[in-house]
């Protein structure tokens, strides 16, 4: 197949490159506007109990959980001169009047809101919509706050989520910026010559163009995450100059054994296109696997990566033929670099000696693989604060403030309602103060103070540990009574008909596994004649967990399998597969162990410019998992194709192995090192996570083409000798046959 | 080579795919269990100084001071000023100051919160705690504090120490009530010596201050439930504490009190035994909170041999600011006079009658 369309290709070359004009011609409009139809967020989900048990606290105690967060401020003025309170009620007056504010509380309603170290109040006005549209409402909330004479400083929910979107996509943007560029200095590095090293950057280039043309189609008739387009378009960046720089470099080779210019195209397109196309099907599947995630941002970047993949691919088996066919001998003008391939190769005498004593590179080698990937046990899953946010951001400077003068989200709070009547039941049985009920909440509260990980619940029946019920039923008898503040307010909150509200404290950090625990253990209890429904930012990261996690054990299984098989069909070997997939594995994990031990630990923290979290963001290794394991599966691809063709020819094992490394080291250590620089550019992002991506995929790239690629491969290869191209009998006569057929 | 060797290793590829282990344990359904128990309470631990004149890990605590000044030009005033700690012990508490002055001269009434979270604590004194801009603290003597609270052009500052020996209310210092237990203590008489200013005015005080501290896990409801409090100082140095408490059903509940004669003696009251007859001679309704008080009161112990009328300068002490409507009480400034022994006595009193005003109904309960 791969002949026929390679000859197709170069006999028909300018049509080719006329319609990939036309096609880059249309797609060139639809680039800028690619984030146009995307959404903010999607790491939640409408099936999420969490999510009903917010609707719950919504609907049946007019709560929300979601608020929009002033900090307001005065060099000389207390909180409580009438100046200060005069100038606080008239900045927030407007608030109440917009249709969505649930509730509006400033330090009036509640003295807790008033710093007790400087002249600083808190107001929060609680929004009744979800996260994801409270982005666009924002502006209007903050256009109907008149500060006067205070400093005022915006935070909560939607300003910090829209920061990091913002702060996100800028350092994306801005690592894009310096990826092409690069890429391309590294690619003259490789080729030498100015023409074969705009040429990858250019058909990879194109193919991210239509590509995330692509996505902006597919975004107006399925949900995607803003996240995922830049995710997306550097991924594409990296596997389209990967499949550009491989199949150029066979191209150049084939010219040097003397070919013809369309011959040497069709070479390059029978043997580089077959590794290029196999690449990407395992490159498709990692990324497919994203799919099955019911994390709408997981499944956007699966979506958009199956995008640009495709559309990379189809450039690199089209475009780039077309452009070789017309370019022809062209290709190694304007020479900049010197000629590496006429000094003596460093991969020769590398293969060699690994060649002579695979044992002694083995051995050593995997136990420093195993130690990187050791901190991996440690993993501790999480998800992230503003902390991740630079302090140069205002919602960030409004977290600290409320962090260190109001203990803000140092502690958990998570809300859980007891329904055990209808709303609008007005009958005694959804009496929330009713001997029975308040019976049946007390046993609820007491049970919740006896869970592991609570330092405290608030609630009408946890007012005060030596009270039993006797005493509640009295302090209930005239509700409107009672003159505690506490109480009084937890008797207009968090109390409705047939529904109750508990407060549940913990000392752990809200974004800790053991909170999850926590949330996991409330969900177990049965309560008397009702049900329980837990809310707020642990329970939606325990499901977020929950919803990635629990699926992905089987997707990891689903992918080894798969590409296990597509590799056993490309090389007819039952050995080679099962080492490629476990040594991905093993860089993956070792990157993972370097995640652990940089952003979980905070090891570097200093130098790398973050604060450790103690976790790590629970989206990050299903990511790196997605896109290493695809990368890396090219770098395995095109060295084994290499050994696989060296073997085909001399039938010794040893030579094919010596010769595959020989002749793919420069390609994949020049493809990896773009990835590489690319990857380590995300490091100087000022959001956390980025830098994670960046650094995890910098580290599992570095150690996949040195210690994996270059000597754990070959070793383990040269051992096993005869046997990688071992494959039964019945297994032979069942696999379809895909190998080339020149 | 067999099928089963490839068999095996096929299912070694499975075996060997790399799953990640479950940081959450699953956790198995389980019902709540019935009949859950309360903690036990505590037994009372004994009051010391000057220890407990400072905060506690409570519920709800009270400093309480009032009294009657005269300023150099013999201008006659009351004043009272309370500093309220609710903390539920999972936030920083809250605390609420309140002042009231009584203008004998003009009978105005003034009355100004300040409210604040957490405490402020200097490192150098025993206690000093700052709400907003007032300040309230120990002074170091025993049975010594002072206080200074100005809003805008009207304030007052004293210093207050003890003339008598503490009086610890029911013998231990130490109430129990239908919704917890309260530690309670007083100085009955305190030297006061300040400077209050009035609408810009400024006034050097002196006189005579009652003290009242009370802490513990209890809480306290309004109308219907409240109380009648009398703190009596008579001229002849003796002091008197009446409390007479309703209950949620708006019953008397219990009167007792606390009497100390004028060389330090103290002694516990019990209606029953001491023979308490709290009389109220007539009413008052604010025009502002609707609650009608008693104002003016007669009120005899048989135990004391004594008879006394107690009558408020004005009507109108009411003070609803700073806390939730259902707090609103009624704290005056009141005369005495009456016999003991068959000899005519009289004093000076502060009286405060807590539960009448009508609290604001629960806005989702009158949804409902």
């Amino acid at each position: 197949m791969l002949t026929a369309s390679g000859k197709l290709i170069v006999r028909r070359k300018y049509y080719v490159l006329s319609i990939w004009a036309i096609v880059i011609l249309a797609a060139l409009p639809f680039f800028p506007r690619a984030g146009e139809y995307l959404k903010p967020g999607g790491f939640s989900n409408e099936s999420f109990p969490s999510v009903q048990a917010r609707k719950v606290l919504q609907e049946r105690l007019e709560l929300t959980t979601l608020t929009v967060d002033f900090v307001f401020g005065h060099p000389d003025w207390s909180p409580f001169d009438p100046r200060f309170s005069d100038a606080v009620e008239n900045a927030v007056s407007g608030l109440p009047n917009l249709e969505n504010i649930s509730h509006v509380v400033t330090h009036l309603d509640d003295p807790k809101r008033a710093s007790a170290v400087s002249n600083t109040v808190h107001v929060s006005a609680g929004l009744a919509m979800e996260l994801d549209d409270s982005l666009d409402f924002l502006d209007t909330v903050i256009e109907a706050v008149d500060p006067g004479p205070l400093d005022l400083i915006v935070t909560g929910g939607p300003a910090l989520y829209r920061d990091i979107s913002l702060a996100s996509e800028r350092d994306l943007r801005r690592s894009e910026t310096v990826a092409f560029p690069v890429a391309t200095i590294a690619l003259l590095l490789v080729f030498g010559t100015l023409v074969a090293a705009i040429l990858p950057a250019a058909v990879g280039g194109g193919g991210v163009l239509v590509g995330v043309a692509i996505v902006f189609f597919m975004s107006q008739g399925i949900d995607m995450s803003v996240f995922a387009l830049n995710i997306v378009s550097l991924l594409g960046i990296g596997i389209g100059i990967d499949y550009s720089l491989f199949y150029t470099s066979r191209f150049q080779e084939e010219l040097r054994n003397g070919k013809s210019v369309d011959d040497a195209v069709l070479g390059a397109h029978v043997h580089a296109g077959q590794a290029i196309l196999f690449s990407a099907v395992t490159s498709l599947i990692g990324l497919l696997s994203l799919v099955f995630f019911d994390v709408m941002m997981l499944r956007s970047v699966g979506i958009g990566a199956v995008a640009v993949i495709f559309a990379a691919l189809i450039a690199a088996l089209t475009l780039m033929p077309a452009i070789l066919a017309v370019l022809g001998e062209r290709v190694n003008r304007l020479r900049i670099v010197p000629n590496w391939g006429n000094r003596p190769s460093f991969w020769l005498p590398l293969s060699n000696w690994v060649m002579k004593r695979p044992w002694l590179v083995l051995v050593p080698t995997s136990a420093v693989l195993i130690l990187l990937a050791v901190p991996a046990l440690s993993l501790r899953l999480g998800t992230v604060d503003a902390t991740i946010l630079p302090d140069t951001l205002e919602s960030r400077q409004g977290f600290d403030v409320l962090r260190e003068e109001f203990g803000f989200a140092l502690q958990t709070v998570i809300p859980v309602v007891y329904t055990f009547a209808e709303k609008d039941d007005l009958s005694a049985a959804a009496d929330p103060f009713s001997a029975e009920n308040i019976r049946r909440a007390f046993d609820v509260g007491r049970e919740f103070e006896r869970l592991d990980g609570v330092s405290g619940v608030t609630s009408i029946v946890n007012l005060e540990p030596t009270f039993g019920t006797e005493q509640y039923e009295l302090l209930y008898t005239h509700p409107e009574s009672i003159t505690d503040v506490a109480a009084a307010r937890i008797v207009e909150e968090s109390v409705r008909n047939g529904a109750i509200l508990f407060l549940i404290h913990s000392d752990l950090h809200p974004f800790w596994p053991e909170t999850r625990q926590l949330v996991t253990d409330i969900r177990a209890l049965i309560p008397p004649g009702g049900e329980l429904h837990v809310s707020g930012g642990a329970g939606e990261i325990t499901d977020i967990i929950a919803a990635l996690y629990g699926k992905f054990p089987y997707v990891i299984a689903a992918v080894l399998g798969v590409t296990y098989i597509s590799l056993m069909l490309l090389f007819r070997s039952v050995l080679l597969p099962l080492k490629a997939v476990l040594l991905n594995a093993l860089s993956i994990l070792a990157s993972y162990g370097a995640l652990v031990f940089v952003f979980q630990e905070g090891n570097f923290s200093g130098v790398l410019n973050f604060e450790a979290m103690g976790v790590i963001e629970a989206t990050l290794p299903i990511l790196l998992f997605a896109i290493i394991f695809g990368l890396s599966m090219d770098y395995e691809i095109f060295l084994l194709s290499r050994v696989a063709e060296a073997y085909e020819r001399t039938g010794d094992n040893t030579i094919a192995v010596a010769e595959g490394l020989q002749r793919s080291g420069l390609i994949i250590t020049g493809a990896a090192s773009i990835l590489i620089i690319v990857a380590l550019s995300f490091v100087l992002a000022d959001v956390v996570v980025v830098k994670a991506i960046g650094l995890g995929l910098a580290i599992a790239v570095f150690v996949d083409v040195t210690l994996v690629r270059a000597l754990v491969a070959p070793a383990i290869m040269r051992i096993a000798g005869p046997w990688n191209w071992w494959l039964p009998g019945w297994l032979d006569r069942i696999l379809p046959e895909v190998k080339r057929v020149d | 080579m067999s099928i089963n060797r490839s068999t095996l290793l096929m299912i070694l590829v499975v075996a060997s795919l790399i799953t990640l282990t479950a940081c959450v344990k699953s956790a198995e359904p389980r019902e709540v269990p019935t009949g859950a128990v309360p903690d036990p309470t505590t037994t009372p631990s004994p009051v010391t100084f000057p220890d407990d004149e400072l905060d506690h890990e409570a519920r709800l605590e009270w400093w309480y001071h009032s009294g009657h000044l005269v300023s150099e030009s013999g201008r006659e005033f009351g004043f009272h000023f309370v500093l309220f700690k609710a903390d539920d012990e999972l936030s920083e508490p809250n605390l609420v100051a309140q002042l009231g002055i009584f203008d004998v001269e003009t009978g105005e009434h003034y009355e100004f919160a300040r409210a604040e979270a957490g405490i402020r604590k200097s490192a150098s004194e025993p206690m000093t705690i700052g709400i907003a801009d007032w300040i309230y603290g120990l002074l170091p003597v025993e049975g010594g504090h002072y206080f200074a609270a100005k809003s805008g052009d009207t304030g007052l500052g004293l210093d207050l120490k003890a003339v008598t020996p503490v009086m610890l209310h029911n013998e231990i210092g130490w109430l129990p009530t239908e919704l917890g237990s309260t530690y309670y203590y007083s100085w009955p008489r305190q030297e006061a010596v300040g400077e209050l200013v009035l609408n810009g005015e400024s006034f050097k005080v002196t006189g005579t201050g009652w003290f009242d501290h009370q802490w513990g896990d209890f809480f306290v409801l309004g109308n219907p439930a409240g109380w009648q409090w009398f703190a009596v100082q008579l001229d002849d140095g003796g002091s008197l504490m009446i409390t007479q408490a309703r209950g949620i059903d708006g019953k008397i509940a219990e009167t007792y009190g606390t009497y100390m004669s004028p060389d330090g003696n103290v002694r516990d009251l019990r209606e029953q035994s001491d023979g308490i007859n709290l009389g109220v001679l007539s009413e008052w309704t604010s025009t502002e909170s609707g609650g009608t008080y008693p104002s003016g009161w007669s009120l005899s112990i048989e135990s004391l041999s004594m008879e006394l009328t107690i009558n408020p300068v004005a009507d109108d002490q009411e003070v609803k600011g700073g806390l939730p409507a259902a707090s609103t009480y009624w704290e005056g400034k009141s005369h005495v006079s009456g016999r003991q022994n068959g000899t005519a006595i009289a004093g000076d009193a502060y009286v405060e009658l807590s539960g009448y005003a009508d609290p604001e109904p629960v806005e989702w309960m009158q949804r409902r």
